[in-house]
């Protein structure tokens, strides 16, 4: 028994999954607080806006992470490896039946305001990306929202990097296509 | 190299880039298009900011941790209960009374009664011893009285009132009594 409790605030995410392998409950609290709200946003913004889907694909995401801590290689980034956890298990709920389509936005069916508010812009952009193809809005996602490079997204999605800088670019190209003229 | 005009409109505003930037970008596409696609991109990077991971999704995952076997307890945890037993004891610990002997000398203050007798009866016991007188054997013969015998003088007899037999004790002569204890007063 250790004399003081120890403290892995210091600790890497690689070191962190070493200790949770070796069943040490406060260095998955560590590893917990660190992902927790990052993982619940990315699962927030690819299932929809989906709150409950996205608490309940969190949770699948770390009790996979206390199931089999023995899958992850320390030589590799713990990151990009929990990022890929959670694209498959979007990926599976992508092969699903789909859910009833949301409602085709008609960003025309309104008059614009005067003076746009950020929410109304927000949402207009959070509307689009929505409507997104599910690969495209991955790595758009992924890149523009969680700040990964693109090499690091091709580690995410096993798919070679010009894949997605082609999925960018379509995304992009989309994206502007449909909010032109709608103040950005 | 469309990529590359995202990350410069990820990063910098068109004011900010360098002559070759400007002129990299120009040449695919107009400005007003690089700076839409900065305010969608600043925009989406910041979009979500407030959400979080609600707290009882914690305690859910939290609980799905393996717990190890037995019940570990930490030293420390260990220490303090044995410190707070031990103070326990000391706070109720029987309550000894130590002995001490403190002598005590008290001054007690009396009346002394001189007693000075005056007079007092003196009672004197005598005792006598007196021969019983064996019975004389019959005489063989008288003897022969001289013939030129002298009378002897008569005996003095005290007075009548005095006349008592020897031997009589001084409780039943009180005039006896007093002729002895007369003495005594005149001192």
């Amino acid at each position: 028994m250790p004399l003081f409790r120890r403290t892995y605030h210091s600790y890497t995410d690689e070191a962190l999954m070493q200790a949770i392998a070796q069943r040490q409950e406060r260095a998955f609290a560590e590893l917990y607080e660190r992902y927790s709200t990052r993982m619940y946003r990315f699962f927030f913004r690819m299932l929809q806006r989906d709150a409950a889907r996205a608490e309940d694909f969190t949770q699948e995401l770390f009790l996979k992470i206390i199931e089999k801590p023995h899958l992850f290689n320390p030589e590799k980034r713990f990151k990009t490896w929990v990022y890929t956890l959670a694209t498959n298990l979007c990926r599976n709920e992508f092969r699903r039946p789909p859910l009833p389509e949301p409602e085709p936005v008609d960003i025309w069916a309104h008059e614009l305001p005067d003076m746009p508010e950020p929410d109304w812009l927000e949402t207009r952009l959070r509307q689009q990306i929505a409507l997104l193809p599910d690969a495209q809005r991955q790595c758009f996602i992924l890149r523009y929202q969680e700040g990964f490079t693109v090499p690091e997204i091709a580690e995410i999605l096993d798919c070679p990097e010009g894949t997605v800088k082609s999925r960018l670019h379509h995304a992009i190209r989309q994206l502007r296509t449909q909010l032109a003229g709608t103040y950005f | 190299m469309l990529d590359k005009i995202e990350q410069l409109a990820k990063e910098k505003a068109f004011e900010r880039l360098s002559n070759a930037e400007k002129a990299l970008v120009l040449s695919m596409m107009p400005r007003e298009e690089y700076d839409q696609i900065r305010r969608m991109l600043q925009m989406a990077e910041s979009m979500d900011a407030s959400v979080v991971a609600p707290e009882r999704l914690r305690a859910r995952v939290m609980t799905q941790f393996p717990k190890p076997e037995g019940v570990r307890v930490s030293i420390w945890l260990a220490l303090g209960v044995l410190a707070m037993g031990w103070g326990a004891m000391w706070l109720f610990r029987p309550v000894k009374i130590q002995e001490k002997r403190v002598p005590i000398v008290q001054q007690k203050t009396d009346t002394v009664w001189v007693e000075r007798i005056k007079w007092r009866e003196k009672v004197v016991y005598k005792t006598r011893l007196v021969p019983i007188p064996s019975p004389l054997p019959e005489p063989v013969a008288l003897q022969p009285e001289p013939v030129n015998a002298i009378p002897t003088a008569p005996l003095y007899l005290p007075e009548s009132g005095m006349q008592q037999a020897i031997g009589t004790s001084l409780g039943d002569t009180p005039e006896l009594m007093s002729f002895f204890t007369q003495g005594d007063q005149g001192k």
